[in-house]
């Protein structure tokens, strides 16, 4: 195992750490996103690798394989020092009381005064320190907690992590509490180290604490908030799929008290919904393009598509032109007029008479039929008849 | 809010409040029958079930994209087949028209909204919880069977 160089000074610390700052800050903002590539670490130390090497003999960077990375002592007291520590760790409050209570009982039993006096700062910054912890704890356990409620995705681990927190509460309490006992317990020694300094920590200190234990409330209270939605949320989820496996198994109606349950509430978006129909006016409509782009557009949305059947096809040129058709038909008024002013007798002048159309012999015979009924006063029976092929008719003159 | 009610009881109907939404009932005999009410129950307790199984912290609050619930279909086995059952007798075949359905269904109720029509996410509403309300109301004789 190769030996690390040391630092000897904190110049020397402080001047190489500020020499690779690009570096560090780089590979710090980082830390949680990726490992940190070989290659580009030698390009932000302007690819001088001796300058890299150097880092990583004097233990500030670990190499592993083709990545590196801050050596955890370093990251630690950048983490500490820029307070950006997320963890909560109740074992360095626990180890600040132990500590503390360590150098109560080295100062208790100090003769020396000089040294005396080197205790009791110790314990001064030390108390500060376990101060300062709790409360950064205590505000790292909310964010936690908001964040592992919020953001986890997963139901189990988000109740774990949720249960976790509640833990850690639990023991951040317990430790306050232990700390505080030792103010109150050790306060021999506190009046024997009665200077301002100490005071003013001490009532710092137990301002901190209160504060803290404040918070903690808010946060369990929140926590069991939390545990409990989710629980309830999960056991809503299981009676929804034991009811929809009921329901499959045909078992609903017997082994719930769901009629009774629909039984006694008449809510209104369970009955069926009315339809009242409009007419629109047909003149409206005829006018109005636009309403008809509207009924379209519903129509389209409600997925029919049947509008166009009742719709003809546009005329064609061809429809537009006129037609005419001809009718067999005659007027007997007009041709009886015609009759009556001429000298023929009137199967004669039937048979001669322009009709604009083709007539056969039976028309020829009806119409006879028909002058002759319709005008008897007027025809002048002469008693002689005629054969026109094979039809023997009657010579009746107009009178 | 009372004279809402006292309006709308004009028309024989009751507005109701519950924890963040409103409804209205019916005062007196309802118009249908408990048929029918049973199967305007069951039809939600399909989409609340497909809901749930799509995930399990669906309530109000919860925000999601259309696209990724279709996503979920295709992926997840369960999802799939109850998707299937969903809109059976309406005959509706892919799952972009089962999930247009199911919202529209939501949408129609108030239990969700659009929040952002261009990548079509929603929002489920405090509405939503007069289903889980509904649900809650409802006891089960034999509460240790455990369903498969």
């Amino acid at each position: 195992m190769e030996i690390l160089a040391h630092f000897r000074t904190i110049e020397e610390l402080t001047k190489t750490l500020s020499r690779e700052q690009g570096l560090l800050s780089e590979m710090f903002e980082k830390r949680k996103l990726m490992k940190f590539p070989l290659g580009l670490a030698l390009e932000l130390v302007g690819g001088n690798e001796t300058r890299l090497r150097r880092l990583v003999d004097y233990g500030v960077l670990v190499e592993t394989g083709n990545t590196i990375e801050i050596e955890s002592d370093y990251l630690n007291f950048f983490e500490e020092v820029l307070n950006v520590n997320e963890e909560i760790s109740v074992l360095s409050v626990q180890e600040c009381i132990n500590t503390l209570k360590e150098y109560i009982g080295y100062f208790l039993q100090e003769t020396n005064t000089n040294r005396k006096a080197g205790y009791q700062d110790s314990v001064r910054q030390l108390l500060k320190k376990t101060g300062f912890r709790t409360l950064k704890n205590v505000v790292d356990l909310k964010r936690n907690m908001d964040n592992a409620y919020k953001q986890e995705p997963n139901y189990i681990i988000k109740k774990k992590k949720l249960q976790n927190l509640d833990e850690k509460s639990h023991s951040i309490r317990s430790m306050i509490r232990e700390c505080e006992k030792l103010m109150d317990t050790e306060h021999a020694f506190f009046l024997m180290a009665n200077d301002p300094h100490m005071a003013k920590t001490c009532s710092d200190v137990k301002h901190d604490f209160v504060e803290a234990y404040h918070a903690l409330m808010e946060i369990d209270r929140q926590i069991i908030v939390y545990i409990n939605q989710i629980e309830q949320q999960n056991q809503l989820y299981k009676k929804i799929r034991k009811l929809k496996y009921l329901q499959d198994q045909l078992l609903i109606k017997t082994d719930t008290n769901l009629l009774q349950v629909l039984e006694n509430c008449n809510p209104l978006w369970m009955e069926s919904r009315q339809y009242s129909r409009i007419r629109l006016s047909l003149d409206m409509l005829m006018e109005n393009d636009q309403i008809v782009a509207i009924l379209r557009r519903i129509a389209e949305r409600n997925g029919l598509k049947k509008t166009a059947r009742t719709e003809a096809e546009p005329l064609t040129d061809e429809d537009l032109q006129e037609h005419t058709q001809r009718l067999k038909e005659v007027d007997p008024a007009e041709v009886w007029n015609a009759f009556s002013a001429s000298s023929y007798n009137l199967f004669d002048f039937i048979l001669r008479y322009d009709y604009k159309a083709k007539r056969d012999i039976e028309d020829h015979a009806a119409l006879f039929c028909q002058l002759v009924i319709l005008h008897p006063d007027e025809c002048r029976m002469t008693g002689k008849y005629a054969t026109y092929q094979d039809i023997e008719y009657p010579i009746i003159y107009a009178k | 809010m009372e004279d809402y009610a006292d309006y709308f009881k004009e028309i024989d109907l009751q507005l109701e409040s519950g924890n963040g939404y409103f409804y209205f009932s019916r005062i007196g005999e309802g118009k249908q029958s408990v048929e029918q009410k049973l199967d305007s129950f069951s039809k939600w307790l399909d989409y609340l079930d497909f809901l749930k199984c799509y995930n399990q912290s669906f309530t109000a609050g919860y925000q999601f994209r259309k696209s990724h619930l279709i996503e979920q279909i295709s992926l997840d086995i369960e999802l799939k087949e109850k998707a299937g059952h969903l809109f059976k007798k309406y005959g509706v075949g892919s799952y972009l028209e089962i999930v247009n359905k199911l919202l529209q269904e939501m949408l129609g109720m108030g239990f969700a909204e659009c929040i952002s029509e261009q990548d079509e996410t929603y929002k489920i509403t405090s509405a939503f919880r007069y289903a889980e309300e509904l649900v809650n109301m409802i006891q089960i004789a034999n509460e240790d069977e455990i369903p498969e």
